[in-house]
């Protein structure tokens, strides 16, 4: 064998594979702004864009992201401080608490926020007298999602200030700052871009929502609608809407372009200089007198935008809208043939997803490894889906496959892709939107891997394929399973790829729940939600046993 | 057994191997020896056909296997990090080769490589309990077991303690008296290659400056580097001046019965042919340390820096001149 043909299998390999993926995550895209294009050569792109619907539902979306961003800025900025350079009690537990709003879906929180503060029927509303709060609003849309957001900014802002050099606080004591400035103001400026960096990160995904604003935007009085609930809007239309869509997600999609370079300009600009050496323990700023009133009013904020609104909707699950104890709803649902079929796709479909999204991360990256150039498209193939908005990347796939696909070889034989009103497109979109996590968590894993492991395998008589499944993969464990419980768990409890690429007559989870809170039954839909709720804590208690087992051995 | 024929290797623009030659014999021990950087990991990675070559041919066992894939050479390879396998058993790290060669009667060959280097006890251990010196033994089992034609060994002690590095040592060697395994060693250690192997290839610079027997290495060295590297020789750059070589501004009178090529260049000492207090040469004290059984002292010549072992009982202090004489020394062009 010359040297060079193993390395050409291996690139062809790796070029088909490319090349699948590009069909399927990049083309859609391209479909998109073509469709979009030619649909607007009859009315005029511009003058759909600058049609007053197009600009109030702008309006709607830059409002209420702008209000999202600067809530979990205000919010997330401070609690970071608070939580990790100064003696606070209970900062443990406090964490995981505002942690764990990315971990579940913002459409349940809109439900609980729902069960709160709806103007007639709201818990607050009933106990502080009709109409106090009203969460039907452009305000209510910010709230909700700013707080959904909030470890976005919470979360980097910490991982700045924990690893922060303590020669600058330092630095800044023998200067003769007092305790203040050396422990607050000066890490404040150095955490400051990673804060702004997630506030951007937090805008994106507020403008990329499309559960909350539909939930309290479109009834809102006046209504606020956004470019998300205007795509849905268009594609209950049928396939004549599908093209305003395509024109509104053009939109949407620049948008999230902009904001998303912005955010890795501000990332970037905080990490020069800062991030030198492991960040000795620092001491812990003592807050003095002030800890108690700061502690109480941090466990009040963790009350009021994480536990409150999981306990509305697990009492809405459990109440009569007289407000009597029943457990009728969960009987009703438990019974139900389409919940069990819905959650026999949704699991089935999000373990597909959960191992393809982990098998072509490991592959993807074993490309990386081995040569750059295809190794930079594997990554940037990963990396755009997570960024693009989920409406955006359901109006492409369903631009790219809302016909079937014909492809003839060699005269004779014929495969169709027949993907359109199936559930198969969106197993592919949630495969192309978390592929990111599969990538990241093996190219993470793989760099800690030592080369010499495969090598020894190589020599000891095996094959590249053989040394690499014998050798490398064993040590991937960890990321892997991590990449698989990641993505199990989004897809599971996902709900607006799903909403858009659900075909009529079939359901999963996602769907059932938007479908009853929204049209039908509000009591089931508390009672999926608290499910998912429940699954959630489930896996990531069982997960942080686990890891504290490994820790533990 | 191993053959290597004008072997080069360039890292982009980097010439890392310049036209490498080397011959082994079977059953034959060669250490690859020479400075960190100079290209000796790179020459075995290729023997082991985990590199390429960009240009010459390797042989082994008198088969052409230039663009072989290492799995299909028949080596054994011992790495300077262990590499053994973090979720499989000793034991399992152990039987992997056979069980890719599909081998019969895999447990008895287990055990008794295992038997080898001393670790029957520790077969279901897994690694992580494992000391170091314990995990090289069970790399070496591992690059054993299968009876490779050759084992081929990147500095398998440096990762462990002095102690450990001279009892692993013995056993390399006694390994390879009881097998008769061809073996290619790279180290950095003099003592390490010279008290290993047959023969030793001083690398430099990706290119073999000298391979002989350890003894004739020592004894007469082919170029300044080797007695430098080797030896520990003071190597002093300069010229012949009738008698005498001259280095920058110091005149330095040599044994009488050297011989003096013209072109001499090059003037190479070692600590120890040099007699301190007594002699024709006059020579600035730098510094003088006491090894105990002998002392080291070092001169000034003409900037650079001349080490001569003295007996312990002499110690000039530093600024003093100390008569010295040169009574063996080596001239290279
Ligand atoms: N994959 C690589 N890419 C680029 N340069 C390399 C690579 N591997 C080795 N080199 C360079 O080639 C030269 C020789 O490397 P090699 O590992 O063979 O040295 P060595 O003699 O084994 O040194 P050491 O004693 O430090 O292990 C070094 O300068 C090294 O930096
Ligand atoms: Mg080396």
């Amino acid at each position: 064998m010359r040297p060079g043909r193993g390395e050409a299998a291996f690139k062809l390999a790796a070029v088909g594979l490319l090349s699948l993926l590009v069909a399927f995550t990049a083309v859609p895209l391209l479909v998109l702004v073509a469709r979009a294009a030619s649909a607007a050569g009859e009315l005029g792109l511009w003058s759909l864009w600058s049609s007053p619907a197009t600009l109030q539902a702008l309006r709607g979306t830059l409002v209420t992201s702008t209000g999202a961003a600067a809530m979990s800025f205000v919010l997330g900025l401070p609690l970071a401080v608070l939580l990790e350079r100064t003696d606070l009690p209970h900062r443990h537990a406090l964490r995981a608490a505002f942690t764990l709003p990315t971990a579940i879906p913002p459409f349940i929180w809109g439900m609980g926020w729902v069960a709160l503060a709806n103007p007639r029927a709201g818990l607050l509303n009933r106990a502080l007298g009709a109409g106090t709060v009203d969460i039907y609003s452009g305000f209510g849309v910010a709230f909700v999602l700013g707080a959904a957001g909030l470890p976005l900014v919470m979360l980097p802002a910490a991982a700045v200030l924990a690893r922060l050099d303590p020669s600058h606080a330092e630095a800044a004591r023998d200067f003769g700052a007092g305790p203040v400035r050396t422990h607050l103001a000066v890490p404040v400026r150095l955490a400051l871009p990673a804060a702004a960096s997630g506030a951007a990160l937090v805008f994106l995904f507020a403008a990329a929502a499309f559960g909350v604003p539909y939930l309290l935007g479109v009834t809102a009085t006046p209504p606020t609608p956004t470019l998300t609930t205007r795509i849905y809007a268009e594609m209950l239309m049928g396939p004549a809407g599908l093209w305003n869509a395509a024109a509104y997600s053009l939109l949407l999609l620049a948008m999230a372009v902009v904001v998303l370079l912005l955010s890795r300009l501000l990332g970037r600009s905080g990490r020069t200089a800062l991030l030198s050496g492991k960040g000795l323990k620092q001491r812990a700023l003592q807050l003095g007198p002030l800890r108690t009133p700061l502690s109480a009013a941090v466990i009040a904020l963790a009350l009021v935008l994480v536990v409150a609104p999981l306990l509305a909707v697990a009492l809405a699950s459990l109440t009569t809208p007289a407000g009597d104890l029943t457990v009728s709803h969960w009987g009703r649902v438990l019974a139900d043939p389409r919940t069990l079929s819905a959650t026999v796709n949704s699991v089935a479909l999000s373990l597909a997803a959960a191992a393809a999204v982990t098998t072509l991360g490991l592959v993807l990256s074993m490309i990386r490894r081995r040569s750059a150039a295809l190794g930079h498209a594997a990554e940037l193939l990963a990396a755009w889906p997570y960024a693009v908005p989920g409406t955006v990347l359901a109006i492409a796939l369903l631009a790219a496959f809302s016909r079937d696909l014909r492809f003839v070889f060699f005269d004779s034989f014929a495969l169709v892709l027949a993907l359109a009103n199936t559930l198969w497109l969106l197993l592919l979109a949630w495969v192309a939107k978390h592929l990111a996590f599969g990538t990241r968590n093996a190219a993470e894993g793989l760099a800690r891997v030592d080369p010499s492991l495969a090598e020894a395998a190589r020599v000891s008589g095996a094959g590249p394929l053989r040394a690499f499944v014998d050798a490398v993969v064993p040590q991937l464990k960890g990321p892997l399973a991590a990449a698989f419980t990641l993505t199990f768990l989004t897809c599971a409890t996902e709900l607006t790829l799903a909403v858009l690429l659900v075909p009529p007559g079939r359901d999963v989870l996602g769907t059932l729940l938007f479908e009853l809170q929204s049209y039908a039954d509000p009591a089931s839909a508390a009672v999926i939600a608290c499910a998912f709720v429940l699954f959630v804590l489930a896996v990531l208690g069982t997960r942080a046993a686990l890891v504290a087992r490994r820790v533990d051995a | 057994m191993v053959s290597l024929e004008q072997v080069h290797k360039s890292y982009g623009e980097t010439p890392v191997v310049k036209g490498l030659s080397l011959e082994v014999a079977r059953g034959e021990m060669i250490a690859l020896l020479g400075p960190s950087g100079c290209g000796k990991t790179t020459t075995l990675r290729i023997i082991a056909g985990l590199e390429h070559a960009d240009a010459g041919r390797v042989h082994i066992d008198g088969a052409l296997v230039t663009g072989q894939p290492p799995e299909a050479r028949g080596l054994g390879m011992v790495f300077q990090s262990y590499a053994i396998w973090p979720h499989k058993t000793v034991a399992e790290n152990v039987e992997y080769p056979l069980k890719l060669k599909g081998v019969a009667g895999r447990e008895a060959l287990v055990r008794q490589a295992l038997g080898w280097v001393r670790l029957d006890a520790l077969a279901q251990r897994m690694p992580h309990a494992l000391s170091g010196g314990q995990l090289q033994r069970v790399a070496l089992a591992r690059a054993l077991v299968a009876s490779p034609k050759v084992l081929l060994l990147d500095e398998p002690l440096s990762n462990l303690d002095a102690a450990l590095r001279e009892d692993l040592r013995a056993e390399i060697a006694a390994l390879r008296a009881r097998l008769g395994t061809t073996m290619i060693y790279v180290t950095h250690d003099q003592n390490e290659a010279l008290a290993l192997a047959d023969r030793v290839a001083v690398m430099n610079h990706g290119v073999i400056e000298q391979l002989a027997p350890p003894r004739e290495l020592y004894e007469s060295p082919k170029t300044p580097f080797v007695a430098a590297f080797v030896g520990g020789a003071n190597v002093l750059e300069g010229r012949l001046d009738g008698a005498d070589f001259v280095c920058g501004d110091r005149r330095l009178v040599l044994p009488a019965d050297l011989e003096r090529p013209a072109a001499a260049r090059h003037l190479v000492i070692r600590p120890e042919a040099l007699t301190v207090g007594d002699g024709p040469n006059e020579l600035g004290v730098v510094a003088s340390l006491f090894l105990g059984h002998s002392t080291e002292v070092r001169f000034d010549v003409a900037g650079h820096l001349m080490r001569a072992l003295a007996p312990a009982h002499v110690r000039p202090k530093p600024g003093e001149n100390v008569r010295v004489r040169i009574d063996r020394a080596q001239l290279f062009s």
